[in-house]
C-alpha cells in the first residue's frame, strides 16, 4: 500500500526542491514566499516501496489566513497522512521552530528536515541537529536539497519510520537557544548591501525599470536570429510539401499545408523565440529573490490604488502566463483584494501577448540604429501602461463593486540566491518550448484550419473571412484597427499566441508564406496591408487590454467559483481596450 | 509602557525589543512571523515610497507597511522577563 507523506513548513524553506529531489518531478521552485499555492503530488519509490509525497504550500502556523494556507492546513489536520516531514530553514530556525513545535505538539508521526544547512554555515550559523531531535522528540535530518545532500538519509528515514515520536513540550525560545550554537545578530551583510541599492529611494524604481527594459531588449535582439532561421526552415518545408503534394486534392494542399501547417509555422517562427528567451531571463530574477523586492518598492503605489502589494507577485507571474498569475493570487489573504488581483491580472501581457507587442512595435520602429533598443523601450512602455491601468482599475473596483478595508502588507524578503543556470534552461525548455509547441498543435492547428476554410469558402463570390471582416470593419475602424485584426482577436480566444499569426494568415491569404530574416521584416507585410503607426499602436493597446484567453477564463471560474466574476473579468479589460483604442485613434488622427 | 515607542519611530540599524503588540487584523500574522513580546527587531531599510520598511526578526527579513508596524511597541531593553 502506498504511504502518504506530507511536506510541510514555512514558505520558502525549500519544500518544493526536496519534493523534486524525492520524486524526480519538476515542481516549480522560486526564491520567494508563496511560490507554491496548491498541493503537488508525486511518487517516491525506495527499496521496493512506494510513497505518495505531497508538497504543501508554505504556512506560518496552523491558523491559516490565505487560500493557499487553508489548503495546506486542511491537509495537515485531516489526519490521513502516514508521516509529516516538517522542512525547516536552517538560516531562520528561530522563526521556523514556531510552526515545527506546533506540529510536533499536535502530531506524533513527524520527522524534521533542516534544510539550507550550507547557507547557514556560510552565515556562521551552527545547528546541533542531534539536540534539536532530542528536544523536539523526533528524528531530525540535515539537508542541502539543491545539491542533494541528505536526501538519501531522508528517504531512508521515511522508509524506516514506523513508530510515533513523543510530543514536544519545550518552548521555541528554549529549543532555539539549546540547538543553535552560533547565530547571526543581523542579516547577511551582502544582502543588506544589495538591498541598499535595489530598494533605495533613489535607485530602487529606476533599476527595476532598467531591468525590465534590459530583459526585453535581450529578448527582442536575441529573437531575430532564431526567428529568421525558423522562418527559412518552415518556408523550405512548405515549398517541399506543396511540390510533393502538387497533384493532391484541396484538403491536403489547401487545408493541411496552407492552413494548418502554415499557421503552426507562424506560431513557432514568430512567437516561440521571444517566449523562449524571455522566460529564462525572468526566471533568473525570480530565483535571485528579486520579485518580493519589487512588491516592497511599489508598496506605496499599491496602497494608493487600494490594492494589495502582493498583487505585484501575481502580476509578475502573469507575465509568464495569466492563468498562472490568477492561481498565484491565492497568497492574497483578503477575498476582496484577491478578486481585484484576479480581475486585473489580464492587464499584464502574458508571454504570448508580449511576443505580439514586440511584433507590433516593429511596424513603426523600422530598422536603423538602435532599433531593438527602441522596440524594447516601446514594449516596456506598453507593459508599464498595463501596470498603470491595473492601478486605475483596482482603485475604481475598490471604491465601487469591491469596497472594503485595505488589508495589511506583510511580506518576507528572502535572502538573495545565485540562480542555477542549467536548472533554468531545463525548466525553460520544458515549460516554454514544449508548452508552446503543444499549444501550437492543440490550438493553432485547428485555428489554421478554420482560417483557411473562411478564406476559401465563398458566399456571393466573397470569402467568409471577408464577410466577417467587412461586418466588423466599421467598428474596428473606430478603434483604429481593421476587420481582419478584430477577427483575429476573436478567433484567438483560445490562446493569445495565435492572434498575430492569424492576422498574418489573413493578409497572406493564398500568396504563400513570406520568408523573413528578422521580426522587423514582418512589419513590411503589415504596412503593405495599410497599417500605419496608428494601427500598430491601437493593436498594441487592444492586445494589452482585451478579454482573457480561454484558459485564463476557465481558471478565473475555478478560482472564484463564480460565473459573475468570470463575466466581469471578461468585460472589464475588453471595455477598457475598446475605450482606450477609440481614444488613441481619435487623438493620434488629430495630431 | 513609559519608554515604549512605535516600531516605525526606531532609527535604521537600531536593535530594539518588542514590548507589546496592539490587537489589529494583522496581529495574528505578526505573531506567527515571530513578532512576539521580547523578540529583538532591527529596522534595516525603508522602501522608496516610505510606506513600508524591512525588519530583521528571528533570522528573517520581513517587510511591513508602516500602518502595521505602528501597532508594534518596542523598547531599547528586553522587558519580557520583567
Amino acid at each position: 500500500m502506498t504511504k502518504k507523506i506530507l511536506l510541510a513548513g514555512n514558505p520558502n524553506t525549500g519544500k518544493s526542491t526536496i519534493f523534486n529531489a524525492l520524486t524526480g518531478k519538476h515542481q516549480h521552485t522560486g526564491n520567494w514566499s508563496g511560490k507554491t499555492v496548491g498541493n503537488a503530488a508525486g511518487i517516491m519509490k525506495y527499496k521496493g516501496k512506494s510513497y505518495e509525497i505531497i508538497d504543501l504550500p508554505g504556512i506560518y502556523s496552523l491558523e491559516p489566513i490565505s487560500e493557499d494556507e487553508k489548503r495546506a492546513v486542511d491537509c495537515l489536520i485531516s489526519g490521513d497522512a502516514d508521516l509529516i516531514v516538517v522542512v525547516l530553514d536552517a538560516t531562520c530556525l528561530e522563526r521556523n521552530l514556531i510552526l515545527a513545535s506546533e506540529i510536533t505538539k499536535m502530531c506524533t508521526n513527524v520527522i524534521v528536515c533542516v534544510n539550507l544547512m550550507d547557507e547557514a554555515e556560510k552565515k556562521g550559523i551552527t545547528v546541533d541537529t542531534d539536540m534539536l531531535g532530542k528536544m523536539l522528540k523526533t528524528k531530525v535530518i540535515p539537508t542541502r536539497a539543491r545539491s542533494g545532500m541528505g536526501i538519501n538519509e531522508l528517504k531512508e528515514e521515511i522508509y524506516s519510520h514506523n513508530k510515533g515520536c513523543g510530543r514536544c513540550c519545550c518552548s521555541t525560545e528554549c529549543i532555539y537557544k539549546s540547538c543553535v550554537l552560533s547565530r547571526q545578530d543581523i542579516t547577511d551583510n551582502r544582502d543588506r548591501k544589495i538591498d541598499s541599492i535595489l530598494t533605495s529611494r533613489i535607485f530602487g524604481i529606476p533599476i527595476m525599470l532598467a531591468l525590465l527594459c534590459c530583459i526585453l531588449w535581450i529578448t527582442i535582439w536575441g529573437a531575430n536570429y532564431p526567428s529568421g532561421i525558423l522562418s527559412h526552415f518552415f518556408n523550405n518545408i512548405e515549398g517541399f510539401l506543396l511540390n510533393y503534394f502538387a497533384d493532391s486534392n484541396i484538403i491536403i494542399k489547401g487545408l493541411l499545408i496552407e492552413g494548418v501547417f502554415r499557421t503552426l509555422s507562424w506560431v513557432v517562427a514568430v512567437m516561440l523565440p521571444p517566449m523562449a528567451i524571455f522566460f529564462p531571463l525572468f526566471t533568473i530574477l525570480e530565483d535571485l529573490g528579486y520579485l518580493p523586492r519589487i512588491a516592497f518598492n511599489l508598496d506605496n503605489i499599491f496602497k494608493k490604488a487600494h490594492a494589495h502589494s502582493k498583487m505585484i507577485l501575481s502580476m509578475c507571474m502573469g507575465l509568464g502566463c495569466n492563468a498562472a498569475g490568477i492561481i498565484s493570487t491565492r497568497i492574497i489573504e483578503s477575498k476582496k483584494e484577491r478578486l481585484i488581483a484576479i480581475i486585473t491580472n489580464n492587464f499584464m501581457p502574458c508571454n504570448g501577448r508580449f511576443s505580439s507587442l514586440i511584433m507590433l512595435a516593429t511596424v513603426f520602429i523600422s530598422g536603423g540604429m538602435f532599433a531593438s533598443i527602441k522596440v524594447a523601450l516601446a514594449v516596456t512602455a506598453a507593459i508599464l501602461s498595463g501596470v498603470l491601468i491595473t492601478f486605475v482599475i483596482s482603485y475604481i473596483l475598490s471604491v465601487t463593486i469591491l469596497k472594503g478595508e485595505q488589508s495589511s502588507f506583510v511580506l518576507e524578503l528572502p535572502p538573495y540566491r545565485i540562480p542555477q543556470p542549467m536548472a533554468i534552461i531545463r525548466r525553460s525548455i520544458r515549460e516554454r518550448i514544449v508548452y508552446v509547441l503543444f499549444r501550437a498543435v492543440a490550438v493553432a492547428a485547428p485555428a489554421g484550419a478554420i482560417i483557411w476554410l473562411l478564406q476559401n469558402v465563398t458566399y456571393n463570390d466573397i470569402t467568409l473571412l471577408t464577410h466577417i471582416a467587412l461586418f466588423l470593419d466599421p467598428f474596428a475602424k473606430l478603434m483604429g484597427l481593421d476587420g481582419y485584426i478584430l477577427t483575429a482577436f476573436i478567433i484567438g480566444l483560445p490562446a493569445n499566441e495565435i492572434v498575430i499569426p492569424i492576422v498574418l494568415m489573413c493578409y497572406t491569404g493564398n500568396s504563400g508564406l513570406i520568408e523573413f530574416n528578422s521580426l522587423a521584416e514582418l512589419g513590411n507585410l503589415l504596412r503593405m496591408n495599410n497599417w500605419t503607426y496608428i494601427t500598430a499602436v491601437c493593436a498594441m493597446i487592444f492586445s494589452l487590454n482585451h478579454f482573457p484567453c480561454a484558459t485564463s477564463l476557465l481558471t478565473i471560474k475555478k478560482e472564484t467559483g463564480s460565473l459573475k466574476w468570470t463575466v466581469v473579468s471578461f468585460l472589464i479589460p475588453t471595455a477598457t481596450g475598446i475605450l482606450l483604442c477609440m481614444c488613441a485613434n481619435l487623438l493620434l488622427r488629430l495630431i | 509602557m513609559n519608554n515604549a515607542i512605535s516600531l516605525t519611530a526606531v532609527p535604521i540599524n537600531t536593535a530594539v525589543f518588542i514590548f507589546d503588540i496592539k490587537e489589529s487584523p494583522c496581529s495574528g500574522r505578526l505573531k506567527e512571523l515571530g513578532f512576539t513580546k521580547g523578540t529583538r527587531v532591527v529596522p534595516l531599510h525603508v522602501n522608496p515610497g516610505r510606506s513600508a520598511a524591512a525588519y530583521f526578526v528571528r533570522g528573517a527579513v520581513i517587510a511591513l507597511r508602516n500602518t502595521d508596524a505602528d501597532t508594534i511597541y518596542v523598547s531599547t531593553e528586553d522587558c519580557s522577563h520583567d
